[in-house]
């Protein structure tokens, strides 16, 4: 019986590190529950030229701006100089942090709070004394800031957007003539109201920062 | 045919047989029990002093399953029942590196460890704490407390044995297949990794590495930032690493290779340390490796201590810390019993809520009440709020390389120095997301005149462009500079000596 339930443990364990390869080799599954992050080994697959960080920044009731992070009490480093929000690379816990630092603040009635990231070139994370070998150029670094996220004074998202690096890609598309009249010329158009009625079309294009706008197809979404 | 078919299937089912349910002392159980239960306890209980804040309903949690789209996929608990549970399991990782109570140490471990780790996904869980949670399932399965452990010695205690530290080493053989899942785990581990390699399309041509070296959400990595500077280096070690991954599942066995392929695992999980500024990981994966260890390692690494010893007392005292360690251990456990472990697990629970009750992590019972929130300049809130939806030109540039050698289409910056006649490559490398860029590349002379323009297309999907400039014999000896434009805009330049033919024989000659 012993050695039964064995060959059992050994043949499901087996079956499931294979389903593991399997998945993420042929992206079958692979993120369809939380389980596939112990059988799916993606460790490091993703880059970026950008380094990014990220602040949360609430607005008062008097109109006063306040920094929500790093926390009042003190931030833990867990793998380096990044604080724990800047890993929240889904602004999906985001929320969560905002809400533990008001319930735990002296503060006044706070009006939204923004999840605002800030990317820079990691071409200036090269240390000054390598920089003066590789370049002639002075090192001059620069931000960029993108909302990411838009929350009620219950730290409920009233406004989502996508990243930065993907609006940035957003709006090489969306600024491309061609692409944006084949768009216009193809956006389907259901006359529910009689044409006399309708509004002009508008031929601009849609904002890079907005949420529906188009994505490359590296940025679609499988599952 | 049939007999042959027979015993060749019957041999098969043997190899496979010895394979898994061999019985053999599992040193490398045990050893992989000791080392990850002490860089787990080291890591988690830097968390511990956070415990509230990470892991429970009175703090900021990050589970897991909300990046699946799975909410409230587990409960979450009071701050108190947290900190009580986290403490918990750092009293059982101790228990389990000391191999007491090893079996209920190690499932109580492997379940606290996985829930705790699932309940944080932005500073606890990574791929580290996976295979470090696979590890502790597979211990729990395993007789892993059956050498170097106190349940082995309290074994021996209760055979009336009056020395047991001295056959402590000796143990007691049990049936290896949980070792060999282990093994087999490792083996997947770099299957899948190789795998992930393969699919990101910038692995091969070293940028996806340069990225990362260049990266500051993990720890100080000065090597990585010199290495990112020689990206043709980084394909070789690409290569190196891919097939190094593949061939671990396959080669590991063999008596020839297995500790050529042990020994580059170990380097390449060094090397992740300085160059990609990884500290736990390659200390988890170094932990694992210890499963490999068997009877005749041991009995290698004894004839070379009885060495070492024989020449050098110091060496000897520091061979000999584990038996000391051992011997003021053992007794004191074992006069402990049961009821005393239970008792002091709970005292020191009991204790830890209370302390952690007294520092009063979010201040708010402070003389001077809670936190105030830091207030922003509205000049500084506007920055931060305003989006900037266009990069400057001079942001999407990473390199600007100029040579004569091309490897893995890197051009490599040997030298600033040229001749007459010589072949220069000069190579703009571009930071995506750049969108379609229009690139020139001038050769100036010392007064800043133009001399000669060229000039290209970098497609948005595109990392670099290379322009090729033959430098003519007529040109004069001197100094000269490449102009990188992009869009139109200057956004490098690079100096560079040309030599006369006549002057480089010179130099070649002297």
């Amino acid at each position: 019986m012993k050695r039964y339930l064995a060959v059992a443990t050994i043949t499901i364990y087996l079956g499931t590190l294979s389903w593991g390869i399997f998945s993420h080799t042929f992206a079958v599954g692979h993120v369809s529950h939380p389980a596939m992050y112990y059988v799916v080994w993606d460790m490091f697959c993703g880059w970026s030229g950008y380094e990014c960080r990220q602040h949360l920044i609430a607005q008062g009731e008097s109109g006063q701006y306040y920094k929500l992070n790093p926390a009042p009490w003190g931030e833990f480093k867990a793998f380096g100089p990044a604080d724990r929000i800047d890993y929240d690379s889904f602004a999906a816990h985001s929320q969560n942090i905002a809400r533990n630092i008001l319930r735990n603040t002296e503060h006044e009635p706070i009006q939204r709070i923004f999840l605002v990231e800030e990317n820079w070139s990691k071409r200036y994370n090269i240390p000054d004394y390598l920089w003066s070998m590789k370049f002639e150029e002075e090192k001059e670094s620069y931000s960029y800031f993108h909302t990411r996220m838009i929350y009620n004074s219950e730290c409920e998202p009233v406004e989502s957007r996508m990243g930065w690096i993907a609006a940035i890609n957003s709006k090489n598309l969306e600024t491309d003539p061609r692409l944006a009249k084949m768009r216009n010329k193809a956006k389907p158009f259901y006359a529910v109201t009689p044409y006399s009625q309708a509004p002009a079309q508008n031929a601009s294009s849609i904002p890079a920062y907005a949420t529906d706008g188009i994505l490359p197809a590296s940025y679609q979404q499988t599952q | 045919m049939d007999a042959k078919l027979d015993s060749s299937s019957s041999s098969w089912t043997a190899t496979l047989r010895e394979f898994f349910f061999d019985r053999q002392i599992p040193y490398g159980m045990a050893l992989t029990r000791i080392a990850l239960s002490l860089v787990t306890l080291v890591c988690l209980s830097r968390r511990w002093p956070h415990a509230r804040e990470f892991f429970s309903a009175d703090g900021a949690p990050s589970p897991l399953a909300a990046n699946y789209g799975f909410i409230d996929f587990m409960p979450l608990l009071p701050g108190t029942v947290a900190v009580a549970l986290y403490t918990v399991l750092l009293i059982l990782l101790a228990t389990l590196m000391l191999g007491w109570k090893t079996r209920i140490s190690a499932w109580g471990v492997f379940v606290l460890f996985t829930y705790f780790t699932l309940q944080d996904s932005l500073s606890t869980i990574t791929k580290y704490s996976v295979i470090s949670s696979h590890a502790f399932f597979l211990l729990a399965l395993s007789n892993c407390g059956a050498v170097w452990s106190v349940d082995r010695w309290q074994v021996l205690k209760r055979q009336g044995i009056a020395r047991p530290v001295r056959l402590l080493g000796t143990g007691e053989a049990v049936e290896i297949w949980p070792q060999r899942l282990l093994q087999l785990f490792l083996g997947f581990v770099y299957l899948g990794a190789a795998i992930t390699k393969m699919h990101t399309e910038a692995y091969f041509s070293g940028d996806q590495l340069r990225f990362w070296m260049l990266s500051n959400v993990n720890h100080y990595n000065p090597l990585g930032e010199i290495m990112a500077l020689f990206p043709a280096m980084l394909v070789s070690f690409g290569y190196i690493a891919i097939i190094w991954e593949i061939l671990f599942i396959f080669m590991v066995w063999n008596k020839k290779f297995r500790i050529p392929i042990l020994v580059v695992g170990a380097t390449f999980h060094a090397m992740t340390y300085v160059t990609l500024g990884l500290i736990v990981f390659p200390f988890v994966c170094f932990s694992l490796y210890l499963c490999f260890f068997n009877e005749s390692d041991l009995q290698l690494w004894q004839s070379v201590g009885r060495r070492f010893s024989g020449n050098s007392p110091t060496f000897r005292k520091l061979t000999r810390i584990p038996h000391r360690m051992t011997t003021a251990m053992c007794p004191g456990c074992l006069q402990v019993g049961n009821r005393g472990l239970i008792f002091g697990t709970a005292t020191a629970v009991l204790l830890a809520v209370f302390v952690e009750h007294q520092m009063d992590v979010y201040g708010s019972r402070r003389a001077e009440g809670k936190y105030q929130l830091a207030t922003l300049p509205y000049p500084d809130a506007m920055r931060m709020l305003s989006t900037n939806d266009s990069i400057r030109e001079v942001d999407k540039l990473l390199s600007f390389d100029v040579g004569c050698w091309m490897t893995s289409g890197l051009v490599t910056e040997f030298s600033k120095s040229f001749k007459q006649g010589d072949r220069i490559l000069v190579q703009a490398t571009m930071i995506p997301p750049h969108g379609d860029v229009y690139l020139e590349c001038n050769l100036h002379d010392a007064e800043n005149a133009v001399l000669d323009q060229t000039e290209g297309v970098l497609t948005r999907e595109e990392f670099r462009y290379t322009f090729t400039y033959y430098i003519p014999t007529c040109l004069a000896p001197g100094e000269y500079q490449f102009v990188l434009k992009s869009n139109t805009e200057e956004i490098a330049r690079k100096t560079i000596q040309i030599a006369g033919v006549d002057e480089a024989c010179v130099v070649t000659r002297k």
